[in-house]
């Protein structure tokens, strides 16, 4: 089955219009799903951390990182009640510049 | 959902970005193109997610008027999922939208205006109406006036 989600790539367009110059951001993505979106960004980021409670997604996600994105990318199989809890528990948290709810809320 | 919010507050550094995308709760259309004429078959039923769509508009107002965030902009665009057919659009949308629900006037809608036989194979395509909008973290420490 072949099924193209927004080859115009008009949710990456505007997404970008909405963040602005994403060069040196730490990006949280809540609700990565399979990396979908994160493949068209993350390039432009300082670093992603992409969080999903499927395991499913993540499983795809994982392993469908593209070359280049493997030392900027990090998916953590978890919810973001887990990786809340699990941040704030570290003795200096490093927080993000740019949280980004992707069809999750 | 607020409570959500309220986490993804406690992880941005001071007046970082939240940027929310979610459908619209707008149905999504079922289309198909025939001679470059793009004809609207029907649209998508679903059975709850639209009221969770709302929800989640109605919990980006709440974490605004609570001063956990501002909203800067919000604008709706258009998603569309392409497929070689309107039988793998449909196949697609069943086995992955769990709250979906193929309406039969599609089928038939297809079938009258399709060449005979020709209406499972033509390509087809599903319009999603999707908002997004752009929320800054307002931060007690940086609106705090300084002590006098």
């Amino acid at each position: 089955m072949t099924i193209s989600l927004d080859p115009e790539q008009t949710e990456t367009a505007i997404l970008l219009d909405f963040t602005g110059d994403l060069a040196g951001r730490r990006v949280l993505e809540i609700g990565s799903g399979d990396g979908r979106l994160t493949w068209r960004y993350a390039h432009l980021a300082e670093s992603v951390v992409g969080i999903e409670p499927s395991l499913e997604k993540f499983n795809q996600a994982i392993n469908d990182i593209p070359p280049g994105l493997e030392n900027k990318v990090a998916f953590q199989n978890i919810s973001l009640e887990e990786f809340s809890a699990n941040l704030h528990s570290l003795p200096e948290p490093e927080l993000f510049d740019l949280a980004i709810l992707s069809w999750s809320l | 959902m607020v409570h959500a919010l309220e986490l993804v507050h406690s992880l941005l550094s001071p007046g970082a970005v939240l940027v929310d995308i979610h459908p619209t709760g707008q149905p999504s259309a079922i289309e198909i193109s025939l001679g470059g004429v793009r004809h609207q078959l029907g649209e998508m039923q679903e059975v709850d997610d639209f009221i969770e769509y709302f929800q989640a508009d109605e919990a980006l107002v709440q974490v605004m008027q609570s001063g956990l965030f501002t909203r800067t902009r919000r604008e709706e665009f258009i998603f569309l999922d392409h497929a070689a057919s309107l039988e793998e659009l449909r196949s697609y949308l069943l086995e992955n939208w769990s709250d979906a629900v193929w309406p039969d006037e599609v089928t038939r809608r297809a079938n009258e205006i399709s060449p005979p036989g020709q209406s499972t194979e033509i390509p087809a395509t599903l319009v999603e109406y999707v908002s997004i909008s752009r929320l800054q973290q307002l931060s007690p420490h940086l609106d705090e006036s300084p002590s006098r």
